[in-house]
């Protein structure tokens, strides 16, 4: 049991030790759902010697639960745990680090008024022992820090460390504990490009110690020069494993992308029926079709984004999308997205370049300007988080638009008008087939993410948008769910309005989109016509490989 | 600051909301388990734990006036616990009650004293109103510090409430001094607004609480601000992509409820003690924060909540009388109650939190 070691001495005296053997880890079928969303569906995962296994795959795909589920952060559904060919219980955290395994999550948090040391051995020693034993201990975390190489200093207080340094500081927090499994959530996030490779050297290091690091992570690049295998996690599956030298940016673009048509959407431009229609607002004429006068209508110059000390500047990107054009963005997360993302919903400010709407700026105003003056609206992909208060009714949040911006069927004099309130959102549950039906009356939290989702769309397309940033709308939807979003997105633009849509799906950006981009490393390094669009080209474009 | 509503923040913000809403009806649990917490406080004490809420009971609801004190005071819980609901929708805090209510006292005393020619009557709604917008004032700074420099509102109404003490006390020892005793000079005794009910001091105090708790519920209910205010609660990031301001609603919330607060100290002030005196409000914020959050931030369930504690406060000073032991026995079974309200309220918060691990 290691969290006996009260004598720091003890357990450094382990780590002289030959590396004792690693046992062989094998998951089984695990199956785990949230809700109607299947997060994992049947997905075998397998550890044997020392290795670096990457785990890939888009935000969403089940990367961190299949390893928390190893770690014993979250319970699977169903499925196996199977150690040195025998079947074994899931492991509450405290058993997986008993049995070597330790998991080191995106944010790695330190206390901050603790010493470096203090912080490795916490709840692993007594405290009284941390506070006799300072220096005794700060010798031995030392140790532990020399035999590995990191670099850290075991008698600095923790707070204001810097990224890298908190993560040496978390790696060795596990190491201390004789941890042979090292799992990393994600550990580039916070990383500028010098830290990323000095953590895959330690990575590295570590392997040839006789350790075994599983790396979660989107970004492909940095992973495929360290790793033995990859497996790629696709909507909850493993779609693929390479090993070795088959290990390269395309083959596993190609899986994490790839796959099945998820599909396909009516492009017709009928737009006679269907939930769209301006509820309260005039119809802005049917079917305007992409054409060259409007091609400036939406129009992105030149902007540069300022980001976090260390990390890669984003920009210059310019992209002008035109009334009833669906500009699709793919990308593999960590190429500035989140970035853009932010900044077209108003929420972050460029440094440099212009935003213009109909010729007008709007780069300067926040989201309340955006949506109120120009009408540009926002739906994300994580509705409870950015779109929906959970806790109120669908009817107060299918009214929340209107009755932010003063709307007179909606408010007068500051009063609600609730008879017009219950029938607007009424209409919207019927349109935009809300399930259950009673729906208007519920809490928000308490529908399925697909019909939170028509909650969000029902809003934000009954008010006719300008434009629409639709920031990753599918996420976690079922296909069906996931559908309709396409649908409703499309006929909006049918009806005049210029959407830019993010996905991390080809097919998705296909069926959906009218132009298709992608943006590698903070720029646009591909731009087509649907039709002129191949998934060859739009891979290379995503590895980085420019074909133009 | 008002463009980052950073998601996380967002709901770590608003789920104690939730959570203390939800738990009306475990706080009749908690409240049973705090009334047998205290039956133990009261036989460790010596006396008999059954006659000892008796005592509380009769000496806050018998006669000889003694409904009519429970009465007098349940007029500032109301009020400073409205004070409290208005932000805590919003998923604000506003822990300064008790400051407010200082505020609107010396605000309504200095207008009573200097005003004094005006008509009696006219003199009274003066003081009450101004009283109201010196409680304004005053809950907004903390507001405003908020929206300019994102200082803790908590920390800020908090040390108001002793800056707004002090204040009071130079205003009472001070130029307005009455002799050498702790109050001032009186208002004109045609400003002093009489009982509605012979014997006792009820009326227009607790008509004028009962009319505000109506109003803050209709406020919440069927206004743009309840509204702006209960979307801030639940999810701020979506308020503010819905174009809501915050600014505003903070600016609003703090308004109103100071003035609730203020309101409260004018009413003591014209109903009760005709002038200011030190120690007017016996932690009255306080105790006003505790019946909001028993009552699950519903306006109307403050009226019973605000009652409960009502009666807690002038029942305990019975029970020297009957029972034989300290009337602040009374108060710990009071703090009891509070501590187990919190402690449950954690605890829910630990479950939830444990149930729901998410991607």
């Amino acid at each position: 049991m290691i969290m006996a070691s009260a004598d720091p001495q003890a357990s450094t005296n382990k780590h002289n030790d030959a590396p004792r053997s690693l046992p062989r880890i094998r998951m089984e079928t695990i199956t785990k759902r949230y809700g109607p969303v299947v997060a994992l569906d049947g997905v075998d995962f397998e550890l044997s010697g020392p290795e670096i296994v990457g785990l890939v795959g888009e935000n969403g795909a089940g990367k961190s639960t299949l390893m928390s589920i190893l770690y014993g952060l979250t319970r699977a559904d169903s499925g196996r745990l199977v150690i040195d060919e025998q079947c074994v219980p899931f492991f509450s955290p405290r058993e997986a680090i008993a049995k070597g395994i330790g998991m080191i999550p995106q944010r790695a948090n330190l206390v901050p008024t603790l010493s470096i040391a203090e912080n490795i051995a916490l709840g692993s020693s007594p405290a009284f022992s941390l506070a006799f034993q300072r220096s005794q201990l700060e010798r031995s975390v030392g140790d532990v820090a020399d035999q590995y190489s990191l670099e850290v200093d075991p008698s600095r207080i923790a707070a204001g460390l810097p990224a890298d340094v908190r993560q040496r500081v978390a790696i060795l927090r596990l190491l201390y504990r004789n941890v042979k499994t090292l799992i990393l959530d994600e550990p580039t996030a916070t990383l500028g490009d010098r830290d990323i490779e000095e953590l895959l050297a330690i990575l590295l290091r570590l392997k040839d110690s006789g350790h075994r690091c599983v790396v979660i992570t989107h970004k492909l690049s940095e992973i495929v020069h360290v790793a033995d295998k990859v497996v790629v996690l696709r909507r909850g599956q493993a779609v693929k494993t390479v090993e070795g030298s088959a290990i390269d940016e395309p083959t596993l673009i190609e899986a994490m992308f790839g796959g099945e048509p998820v599909g396909v959407v009516d492009r017709g431009s009928t737009p006679t029926e269907g939930p769209v229609t301006g509820v309260t607002f005039p119809s802005q004429g049917t079917g305007i079709a992409r054409n060259t006068e409007n091609k400036e209508f939406f129009r992105v110059s030149d902007i540069r984004i300022p980001t976090e000390k260390g990390a890669a500047p984003i920009g210059p990107i310019s992209f002008d999308v035109a009334r009833g054009e669906v500009f699709a963005f793919i990308g593999v997360e960590g190429n500035g997205e989140t970035e853009l993302i932010e900044v077209l919903c108003g929420l972050r400010r460029i440094s440099f370049g212009t935003i213009s709407l109909k010729d007008i700026r709007i780069d300067h105003l926040g989201p309340r300007d955006r949506l109120l003056r120009h009408n540009v609206a926002v739906v994300t992909g994580e509705p409870t988080v950015w779109d929906l208060a959970a806790d109120l009714t669908v009817t107060e949040n299918l009214a929340l638009r209107r009755i932010a911006g003063g709307d007179p069927e909606f408010v007068r004099r500051g009063i609600l008008r609730l008879e017009s309130i219950s029938r607007f959102a009424e209409r919207l549950v019927v349109q935009y087939g809300i399930k259950p039906k009673t729906a208007a009356s519920l809490k928000a939290g308490a529908l399925s993410g697909g019909n939170q989702q028509r909650v969000v769309l029902a809003r934000e397309l009954s008010g006719m948008p300008e434009v629409l940033i639709a920031a990753r709308p599918t996420l976690g939807l079922d296909a069906e769910a996931s559908r309709f979003v396409r649908e409703q997105i499309r006929r909006l633009a049918t009806r005049g309005s210029a959407v830019v849509y993010f996905t991390g799906d080809f097919d998705e950006a296909q069926e959906v989109g009218d132009t298709i981009a992608v943006l590698f490393r903070g720029r646009i390094n591909y731009v087509a016509q649907l039709a002129a669009a191949t998934r060859a080209e739009v891979a290379n474009a995503l590895a980085g490989m420019s074909t133009s | 600051m008002l463009l980052q509503p950073s998601p996380g923040s967002t709901v770590d913000g608003s789920d104690w909301l939730v959570r203390v809403r939800r738990g009306t009806i475990s706080s009749i649990g908690s409240f049973l388990l705090a009334l047998l917490l205290g039956a133990v406080v009261f036989l460790a004490l010596g006396a008999n734990p059954v006659s000892s809420y008796q005592a509380i009971l009769s000496g806050a609801l018998g006669g000889g006036g003694s409904l009519g004190e429970t009465l007098n005071i349940w007029t500032p819980f109301v009020l400073t616990g409205l004070a409290a609901l208005i932000p805590f929708r919003a998923g604000l805090w506003n822990a300064g009650g008790d400051g407010q209510l200082y505020a609107g006292a010396v605000g309504g005393i200095l207008i009573g004293l200097t005003f004094t020619t005006l008509p009696g009557p006219l003199l009274a709604l003066v003081i009450v109103l101004g009283a109201a917008a010196a409680g304004s004032l005053w809950a907004l700074i903390p507001a405003v510090l908020k929206i300019s420099t994102g200082a803790s509102e908590i920390i800020v109404t908090l040390l108001l409430n002793f800056t707004a003490v002090l204040l009071a006390d130079y205003v009472i020892t001070g130029p307005w001094a009455e002799g050498f005793s702790a109050t001032t000079r009186q208002i004109p005794s045609s400003a002093q607004v009489g009982s509605w009910v012979p014997g006792t001091n009820v009326g227009v105090g607790e008509v004028t609480a009962l009319i505000c708790a109506l109003g803050v519920f209709l406020l919440i209910q069927r206004t743009r601000f309840g509204f702006a205010l209960k979307m801030f609660g639940s999810n701020r990031g979506a308020a503010q992509l819905a174009g809501l301001s915050l600014a505003r609603t903070t600016l609003a919330a703090f308004g109103i409820g100071g003035a609730l607060a203020g309101l409260s100290g004018g009413i003591l002030i014209v109903s009760i003690h005709h002038a200011l005196v030190t120690g007017m409000s016996n932690n009255y914020g306080f105790i006003g924060i505790a019946a909001t959050l028993l009552a699950g931030l519903n306006p109307l369930w403050l009226l019973p909540a605000a009652f409960l504690f009502s009666v807690l406060t002038v029942g305990s000073n019975n029970l020297t009388a009957t029972v034989g032991i300290d009337p602040s026995a009374g108060l710990i079974v009071e703090a009891v109650f509070v501590v187990l309200l919190m402690a449950l309220g954690v605890l829910r918060l630990r479950l939830w939190q444990g149930g729901t691990q998410s991607l």
